[in-house]
């Protein structure tokens, strides 16, 4: 029950840190919104696809060290905008 | 690699029966009450029979001037700065002046003008959901609607909980899936009827791989409407715009340049224009921003209603000479990858692509989704052993409350807005929301003791509810019967009084069928729990 929570709250904060650093690879298109508008309609599915393997991936370890991992390349993003 | 996979699946389907729990309580009046607001223009035209008040475009001679001076007359000067003039179908002209408050949103004065007469419905002042709160008679529609986006919340708390509850479905939904896959054999298999068990799980079943594709479509997008609002957009400024808001917003819409002169636009010769340029299409709202002042521009929004598909019409102007600008989009200053699916998501959300029959298709499956969601816990429950601990009786309390209190509580609501009518008393949507609560919160405790009979009660209970609320309404607005039935312009009135009593014929017909499945093991389960509520039974039995 704790673990699926863990995952679960694990999960919604790396696909919001997935969102936002999303904000800065994403081109922005002809109208100027592509990367504000698509990382945040995608975040549910984003969630949910990073919850699911968090919790009940076969190689957990496996699970966490590739979600860590995209999260940590995406908190940089987000740390250098903020710097930039 | 079997054990691991059995390991993962019974992992999955744990966390589908408890994030079931969990989501059920928030996400069912969330999912009932959207499948109800998909119809709230409806709603307002059946709730405001009594007096609908006409469309600008059906009034000979009518000026928006006029009535925006006889609005603006009732207003503060520090609130004219922005203004949101909006009419939705049968009811006044509505005019809310504000000023944005950073923290606190959009703070002003809604007046509510009687497009005929120019004369002052009623005016309020406060922050934009208080003070745009409908007349009494109008209140019901926007309490399901509030009800739906808000779960009658504190506005950011209300989007942050409906919105983790959309997570909590998709969540639900993918699990499922992953643990029952859906087959051909059970989207086709009649349930069976042997025992209440067993029939509402085939119906659990075959319910979920039907709306499967529209309880993934709306628990996504209503996810993301929810959080876009609470956490992300503000988070996404945050991030790429330093915190700024309106920055983001400036550069999420076009560009807009504007005469800056002295003088101030007429608001009628606007509007001619936006109506020859739709080639005809309905009133439906117009933004007043930075009003008299150098970046002044007035937005219009027409919408030509078909039963096909609405169509919306923006066209912005310039606030000094009136002079038509440009066609503006929703989002983004071209079309992009980012507006196109903005816009897929709130057709996809709203049931609006095709009209009238994307909204009774989206009814309906939102119907399917609360059945899922009620036979879902039916089945939760039955698996559970007879206890009479406080989970158990939690479990027992929220499947007999979401499964037959909803439509109780839904009815109860729908009557108690006839009352305050009837009755003319004040603070109406405060008792529809009293009314609803108190309802689902009577048939929880009360359904502790035996769902599956609580809930066959209060399934019959709301159909007759249902029935009896067509003529209630008529007696409580006071509106002539024979004149709705001799008006073509009211026949959706008619409709919503047909579907009531057909909707409430079938919650009857549902009572009905459940009472026939219920099975020897249930009333031997019913009367155990009954009998440990009371000590010298407890005691007898042992």
């Amino acid at each position: 029950m704790w673990s699926a929570a863990g995952a679960l709250l694990a999960a919604f904060l790396c696909a919001l840190i997935v969102t936002l650093g999303a904000t800065q690879w994403l081109p922005p298109g002809r109208g100027g919104i592509d990367h504000l508008v698509v990382p945040a309609v995608l975040f549910p599915l984003t969630w949910v696809a990073l919850a699911l393997p968090l919790h009940a991936a076969r190689r957990r370890r496996l699970a966490w060290g590739l979600v860590g991992a995209l999260t940590a390349v995406h908190a940089a993003l987000v740390v250098s905008a903020f710097l930039g | 690699m079997s054990t691991r996979n059995e390991s993962s699946r019974l992992k999955l389907y744990l966390l589908h029966r408890w994030t079931a729990l969990l989501v059920a309580a928030v996400a069912m009046p969330v999912i009932l009450s959207g499948a109800i607001a998909t119809f709230h223009h409806e709603i307002d035209a059946w709730t405001g029979r009594g007096r609908p008040y006409p469309a600008l475009a059906a009034v000979d001679g009518f000026d928006l001037d006029a009535a925006a001076a006889a609005a603006a007359a009732h207003v503060p000067e520090r609130f004219r700065r922005h203004v949101d003039i909006r009419q939705e179908p049968g009811r006044p002209l509505s005019f809310f002046h504000y000023e944005s408050v950073p923290g606190t949103g959009d703070v002003g004065v809604a007046v509510d003008v009687d497009p005929a007469t120019l004369d002052i419905v009623r005016s309020k002042s406060g922050e934009r959901l208080a003070a745009t709160m409908p007349p009494p008679a109008f209140t019901i529609g926007r309490f399901f609607l509030d009800l739906h986006i808000f779960l009658l919340l504190p506005r950011t708390l209300g989007l942050i909980v409906t919105g983790l509850a959309g997570l909590g479905l998709v969540a639900l939904l993918a699990t499922g899936v992953w643990v029952y896959p859906p087959t051909r054999a059970n989207a086709v298999r009649k349930p069976r009827t042997a025992t209440a068990r067993l029939f509402t799980g085939n119906l659990h079943a075959l319910v979920g791989i039907w709306s499967l594709p529209f309880t993934v479509l709306t628990a996504v997008t209503g996810a993301f409407f929810s959080l876009a609002g609470a956490i992300l957009l503000p988070l996404v400024a945050l991030v790429a715009f330093g915190g700024d808001v309106e920055t983001m917003i400036a550069n999420m819409t076009q560009p807009i340049e504007v005469s800056r002169t002295d003088d101030v636009a007429p608001l009628q010769p606007i509007l001619d224009d936006a109506y020859g340029r739709s080639g005809g299409a309905g009133f439906s709202r117009v933004f007043l921003d930075d009003w008299r002042q150098e970046d002044a521009a007035a937005t219009v929004q027409l919408v030509d209603r078909s039963p096909w598909g609405d169509t919306s019409y923006n066209y912005v102007y310039d606030g000094h000479t009136g002079a038509f600008i440009q066609e503006q989009m929703v989002l983004g200053t071209e079309p992009s990858l980012g507006s196109a699916l903005f816009e897929l998501v709130g057709w996809l959300h709203f049931g609006t692509l095709f009209g009238m029959v994307t909204k009774v298709l989206w009814g309906l499956f939102g119907l399917a989704a609360w059945g899922l969601a009620a036979t879902g816990l039916l089945v939760f429950v039955g698996r559970q052993r007879v206890g009479w601990n406080a989970p158990d009786r939690v479990a027992r309390g929220l499947a007999a409350a979401l499964g037959g209190g909803l439509p109780l509580a839904v009815g109860a609501a729908a009557m108690t807005w006839a009352a305050t009518v009837a009755f003319a008393a004040p603070q109406s949507y405060a008792l529809v929301a009293a009314a609803f609560v108190g309802t689902l919160a009577a048939t929880a405790a009360a359904g502790a003791c035996c769902p599956m009979r609580h809930i066959t009660m209060t399934l019959a209970s709301a159909g007759l509810v249902f029935v009896a609320l067509p003529p209630i309404a008529a007696m409580a607005t006071g509106a002539d019967v024979a004149e709705i039935w001799n008006d073509p312009a009211r026949a959706g009135t008619l409709a919503v009084d047909a579907v009531l009593v057909l909707g409430g014929l079938v919650l009857m017909a549902g009572a009905t069928l459940l009472r026939e499945r219920k099975t020897p093991s249930a009333r031997i389960a019913c009367t155990a729990g009954a009998m440990a509520t009371i000590p010298e039974a407890r005691e007898e039995s042992l």
